[in-house]
């Protein structure tokens, strides 16, 4: 991920998969176009990079996969499962009560004192 | 191939064949997205293939994200001491028993067996003989060969397949036995030598350590030659 998001916070690609799959299923470049195209190019992944975390929530049981044939090509495409839903709702908690923390210390969050 | 100087690294590194397998399919299909991409943007020949492939991540960075994947690395890479020393010898003691068990039950039940189906009982019996025979010289083989090319597929050191295969000569005999006359009610019986040195007079053991070492010689040759 550009300025190696990755490091500078954990989970943040997981959750960004998670929260795209949550709507439909898609395969790994259609996910990487997507998270380009939703985040303004901010978050550009090393695309190829993106499998081992599929295929790691997979083998977590938060995703399930399936090979399918699209306008003759053939691809695996994810779905999230209810286990990945769990994990989504978990992430996405713990990621906007950091996301509230941090900005009360910047100062940008409207609650900031 | 485009992708394997990542799979030589993903295999070194521990990582499950077919997890390898899995991904460097998923990237070719990548890379071909990628390709149609760059051509739909004016790109053609080598100019898309390079823009694609940079796209992609280099192959240090592709490699390294999947080791540091937990759970993607192989039984024979986490527990080799399991999979090449201690599962061998198991496996093939509980196949050969299996195997004997059956061959007795053939043979013991061709006195009664022949009284209801044409069959005769020297045929029955020398087909339960010739089964455990069978057993005896090519179980160890065929454990040996497999230990050599997980090793091989896995890119492990060759000393794990040769310490098994070690192993699995000395346990062979162990197993010994041969279907024949026996003092049993039926005539015939599982005859148990007992001895390990008794058991190595018998052809069916020395042909398996014979064929055994074949697997290891040529891991031994190919090593060297490496």
């Amino acid at each position: 991920m550009t300025g190696d998001l990755s490091t500078f916070m954990p989970g943040v690609p997981e959750l960004m998969l998670l929260h795209l799959l949550h709507d439909r299923e898609m395969y790994g470049y259609e996910i990487v176009q997507a998270i380009a195209l939703k985040s303004g190019q901010v978050v550009t992944p090393g695309e190829g990079v993106v499998y081992p975390l599929l295929h790691g929530l997979e083998k977590d049981g938060a995703l399930k996969s399936r090979r399918k044939t699209v306008n003759g090509r053939s691809r695996v495409y994810y779905k999230l499962t209810a286990r990945g839903e769990k994990r989504l709702t978990t992430l996405t908690d713990r990621w906007s009560m950091l996301n509230g923390a941090v900005e009360a210390v910047l100062g940008t969050s409207p609650h900031a004192v | 191939m485009p992708f394997d100087a990542v799979s030589e690294t993903l295999l070194k590194g521990g990582i499950a064949p077919r997890h390898v397998r899995r991904y460097v399919r998923e990237l070719d299909e990548h890379l071909d997205d990628l390709m149609a991409q760059q051509r739909a943007s004016g790109y053609d020949g080598e100019d898309a293939a390079l823009r694609a492939r940079a796209r992609l991540g280099d192959d240090a960075e592709l490699a390294q994200a999947m080791l540091e994947q937990p759970g993607m690395r192989s039984l024979a890479t986490r527990l080799p001491w399991l999979v090449f020393l201690l599962l061998p010898p198991v496996f093939t003691a509980v196949i050969g028993l299996a195997l004997y068990a059956a061959a007795c039950f053939i043979g013991y039940g061709a006195a009664k067996i022949n009284a209801l189906l044409p069959l005769p009982e020297s045929g029955l019996v020398g087909f339960s003989t010739a089964a455990m025979t069978a057993v005896q010289a090519l179980a160890a083989p065929a454990m040996a060969a497999l230990l050599v090319l997980l090793a091989q597929r896995q890119r492990l050191k060759p000393v794990w397949p040769l310490l098994g295969t070690a192993l699995l000569l000395l346990a062979t005999p162990l197993y010994a036995a041969h279907f024949g006359p026996h003092n049993n009610f039926m005539g015939y019986g599982l005859v148990i030598p007992m001895r390990w040195s008794v058991a190595m007079r018998y052809w069916p053991v020395t042909l398996s350590h014979v064929l055994a070492l074949l697997p290891a010689a040529w891991l031994i040759g190919r090593s060297r030659a490496a």
